[in-house]
């Protein structure tokens, strides 16, 4: 339902992130970035460009990467999405992907990390067995100015080839 | 990983409003007149603030600086007169950044655009448009510094080689931009400073200065840093959030955004040289000389020291005694220039590294042969070189050595001629290069003999708890280069403890951490400086436990060892560090005579700099790591398209703390270079206007333009750094122009010239559609 407060037209929107169900009245014009940030405190989803080219933003919506900042919250109404904050398990047992990161060095400053967990959380359910070049191109959308890429490529390949094996050694934190 | 990092904007501050700039959208104009009464009156909107508001009580900004920037004023706010598009003229405060954003649309600026100054030959021609009125003139400031005999080096030389080279801007462009909520206390008059900012402590005093309040009326928190890389250094966004801070009583919020950041923050420098390099025939070279336009941009926030940083490591690993560097500094209508990664030092393997190239090329001569006859050798170590500089050991025959094992020259040579033949147009490039640091800050003396700083320093604190853990604080800013893991080995091995003992403190913060005015994280100071800090806190700390320990064994403490997170004496007498820290925290009378309770230590470590050996030389880094990059590449001289095939780095950055870190701080320099020399040209048209304001434009390296980095590491420890470790983030300069140079190898059959630091596609295309050659090859 459309209501208008403060001249800003606003409406509710529901939407399933990580398992949880969340409903917000926000202005129509909010970002999804926006709404993961700074209506539901999401922080770890981060915006970089403005212009959907950085990929820092990306989160799964329906199970596909898209980039957060180039769509409104209310396009994703009565959708299911998944962020960094739903990829470890609810005990803290990292999932393939961050012990990845974490063994292979794939991270310095950490804030294009979020966004190329999900791009790569994309790639590893279309292919299971990717090759570099496959990674490089996946991730061709998130930009890094830290690793120049080295890390993280790895990283990804190595995550693949654990989740292909099937021993699923997550890392336990606090 | 886990979404969990806590950086500027995720920090919830309650009663935060927005603060939205208006940017210029003129290079050159004057402010006639600005309305903001539509603005203001958009519900949600708490003010709107002109340069104008600001002149009256912001004006100290430009005062305490070097010479020349006092006569050239940087203002948070443009005052009268735009000088670049994108400086900001109009902030709007609003309670959310929507707001802000429909208000800002709604001020009404009238300007009257002025000629712009936009190339910096033209801008030192007489009649030029006059980017400050107040020096009356685009040139900042000049000054020539020779070293040696240049004019007998080319006098006696065989061939001299003579080229007008141009090092572009480009920026680092860290993925997440400049941002700072500032927060101001009525009762205490304390300004709680939240941001990303690299070096606070720096400019603490300036921007006390600008508000006219003491120094210690600033609270600096940063926490996580989504990169920095030199641009995240600045004061003026500071002065302004803590200005409309005090003056709204509200926190002030600010996030740039990323055209912000494109037009706005800093771009790299950007230089033109008019250059020569004498030689011999054997390939010896005797000099070089150039003319070195930096071009400035609009104000001079921290330059012209971009120019002396050239002077830092002149000659780079080469021998020879006799250079000439003529700086002009020259005001345009551009951003504001200012440090970004390899600062001072991509500039000037630039202008070195291409010539030698252009030299070997003329003297038919092989590039790494070249090279190699003029080097210097390991048994002149310590080196002083005609600049003054103090190099603290190495062995820069060894570069090439390695190189040598990995790459097979021969073998591509074969290839190149090969697959020339078929029309294909294979290059390889090699440069050498030099990352000195930390900055001595007496390098501004070059500038200005008025400027009376000298040295560097950093502080450490490192204290034992009652659990027996350790916890350290240190100055430095991390922006993701791993100081926690760093700075716990090297407590570690001090303390004779284990790594997952030691508690770093994460992030920086004024109010917890020890820190220095020179404290912060720049010019790859961490190594050397936190390192020296690190080493005389843990030295004091370890004395001091071994005297108690000493005391409760009833020896004395020459007998007493600190290992394995105990002090052990004679005949098995051991002490856990968290029994000693009980004792010296809560047993008093049982610690010896005139010591301190407690177990901590806190140490200032000064680096060993002494003062300028004149007003055009000294040494002014405690370490030059240095490095050598070679890149293979195949041009398609049909689209202009560069495939990089290889890319090589040999590095010694001295002892390595943790190689890992290290390793991943030469892949992202090395990504940084190559994607300035091949993706990323900061552009401006004749009017002024910048084409490359979002990322749409301005196109960072991707994963899938970068191959895999084959890197190699030795260790000569340094000589002069406290823990024989170089700092050694910058990747030595040398790969942009080791690419530069691969590609103009791979173009030199068609007789194609490059002079710029950067070659797209297109220019690619242009050189060869032009290319003396051309009509040859298309016989073929």
């Amino acid at each position: 339902m459309l209501t208008v407060t403060n001249n800003e037209a606003m409406r509710v929107v529901t939407v399933e992130i990580n398992g949880i169900t969340y409903e917000r009245e926000i202005p129509v014009r909010t970002l999804l970035v926006d709404f993961l940030r700074h209506t539901l405190g999401l922080t770890g989803t981060h915006s970089g460009c403005d212009t959907s080219s950085c990929g820092a933003c990306t989160v799964l919506l329906e199970e596909q990467c898209v980039k957060s900042c180039t769509m409104l919250a209310v396009q994703a109404d009565g959708a299911s999405l998944r962020t960094v904050e739903g990829l470890a398990a609810g005990d803290g047992t990292l999932h393939p992907l961050q012990v990845g990161f974490w063994e292979k060095h794939g991270l310095q400053c950490g804030f294009c990390t979020p966004g190329m967990l999900m791009a790569a959380m994309d790639l590893i359910a279309r292919n299971a067995d990717p090759s570099e070049i496959d990674i490089r191109r996946a991730i061709a959308g998130n930009i890094c100015r830290c690793t120049g890429y080295q890390n993280i490529v790895a990283a990804i390949g190595s995550a693949s080839q654990e989740l292909r094996s099937g021993t699923d050694r997550g890392v336990h934190h606090d | 990983m886990k979404g969990q990092g806590e950086y500027v904007d995720d920090r919830a501050i309650a009663g935060a409003v927005h603060v939205v700039p208006v940017r210029s959208i003129y290079a050159h104009a004057k402010i006639l007149n600005i309305d903001i009464s539509q603005a203001a009156a958009l519900p949600g909107v708490i003010a709107v603030v002109t340069g104008d508001d600001l002149a009256s009580e912001v004006l100290k900004v430009q005062a305490g600086l070097p010479m020349p920037n006092r006569d050239i004023a940087s203002f948070p706010l443009a005052h009268k007169k735009v000088r670049y598009f994108g400086e900001p003229v109009v902030v709007v405060i609003a309670e959310s950044v929507e707001i802000a954003e429909d208000a800002a649309q709604l001020v009404d600026i009238e300007y009257e655009p002025l000629r712009p100054v936009i190339d910096p030959k033209k801008a030192l021609e007489p009649g030029s448009a006059i980017v400050h009125d107040a020096i009356g003139t685009n040139l900042a400031w000049s000054k020539r510094f020779s070293y040696g005999d240049v004019a007998g080096a080319f006098a006696a030389a065989d061939r001299i080689v003579e080229r007008q080279l141009h090092l572009h801007r480009f920026t680092s462009a860290p993925l997440e931009t400049r941002a700072a909520v500032v927060s101001y206390n009525a009762r205490t008059k304390i300004f709680d400073v939240f941001s990303n900012l690299q070096n606070p402590e720096r400019y603490r005093y300036r921007i006390a200065w600008a508000l006219n309040v003491s120094p210690d009326a600033f609270h600096f928190e940063c926490p996580d840093i989504g990169g920095g890389f030199g641009i995240k250094l600045h004061m003026l966004w500071t002065i302004l959030l803590s200005f409309l801070a005090r003056r709204y009583g509200r926190p002030m919020k600010w996030i740039e955004d990323r055209t912000g950041h494109l037009a706005a923050s800093h771009h790299g420098n950007e230089v033109l040289y008019d250059a020569a390099i004498a030689v011999r025939n054997d390939g010896t070279i005797l000099g070089i000389r150039a003319r070195a336009i930096h071009d400035e941009g609009a104000y001079l926030e921290r330059e012209p020291k971009g120019t002396v940083n050239q002077l830092r490591h002149a000659t780079l690993t080469y021998a020879f005694r006799n250079i000439e560097l003529d700086f002009q500094a020259v005001m345009t209508n551009k951003c504001p220039t200012g440090p970004n990664r390899a600062y001072g030092k991509v500039q000037q393997v630039m202008l070195v590294e291409r010539l030698i190239d252009e030299a070997a090329r003329e003297l038919q001569i092989d590039p790494v042969e070249m090279r190699s006859r003029n080097l210097v050798q390991p048994e002149s170590m310590p080196y002083e070189t005609p600049t003054g500089a103090l190099y603290d050991g190495g062995d820069y025959p060894q570069l090439l050595d390695r190189v040598n094992a990995i790459f097979d020259f021969a073998a591509f040579r074969r290839r190149q001629v090969a697959a020339l033949s078929e029309g294909r147009y294979l290059g390889v490039g090699i440069a050498l290069g030099l990352e000195a640091s930390p900055s001595n800050t007496s390098i501004q003396q070059l500038i200005d003999p008025d400027d009376h700083r000298s040295g560097d320093s950093e502080a450490a604190s490192v204290r034992v708890g009652f659990d027996g853990l350790i916890v350290a604080a240190v100055g430095s800013v991390p922006q993701g280069q791993g100081h926690e893991t760093t700075v716990s080995q090297i407590v570690a091995d001090q303390l004779g403890s284990e790594p997952s003992r030691v508690t770093v403190t994460i992030g920086y913060d004024s109010y917890r951490d020890p820190s220095t005015p020179n404290s912060g994280t720049h010019a790859s100071r961490f190594t050397v400086m936190v390192g020296g800090a690190l080493e005389g806190a843990c030295t004091k700390l370890r004395e001091k436990m071994r005297r108690i320990a000493a005391h409760l064994f009833g020896v004395t403490a020459e007998a007493v060892v600190c290992e394995g997170g105990c002090l052990r004496g004679p005949n098995g007498a051991s002490i856990a560090f968290a029994e000693l820290a009980r004792i010296a925290s809560f047993d008093l009378s049982r610690l010896p005579d005139n010591t301190e309770a407690g177990l901590e230590a806190h140490y200032v470590y000064r680096a060993p700099f002494g003062q300028p050996r004149d007003a055009f030389s000294g040494n002014f880094s405690v370490s030059y790591a240095y490095g050598a990059a070679v890149v293979e590449v195949d041009v398609d001289i049909e689209t202009g398209r560069v495939r990089l095939e290889r890319i090589i780095n040999v590095h010694d950055c001295g002892v390595q703390i943790n190689p890992m870190i290290v390793e991943g701080q030469v892949h992202g320099a090395i990504a940084h270079q190559l994607g300035a020399a091949l993706f990323e040209r900061i552009e401006y048209d004749e009017e002024g206007q910048l084409t490359t304001a979002t990322f749409k434009d301005y196109r960072t390296a991707t994963a899938a333009d970068l191959c895999t980095f084959e890197c190699d590491h030795f260790e000569t420890p340094s000589l002069f750094a406290p823990l024989g470790a170089r700092g050694g983030g910058e990747g030595s300069g040398a790969p942009l122009v080791a690419t530069i140079n691969a590609v103009a190898d791979a173009l030199s059959p068609l007789g194609v010239v490059l002079v710029e630091g950067h070659v797209s596609p297109k220019d690619i295309w242009n050189l060869v559609q032009s290319a003396p050659a051309r009509a040859a090859t298309a016989l073929v």
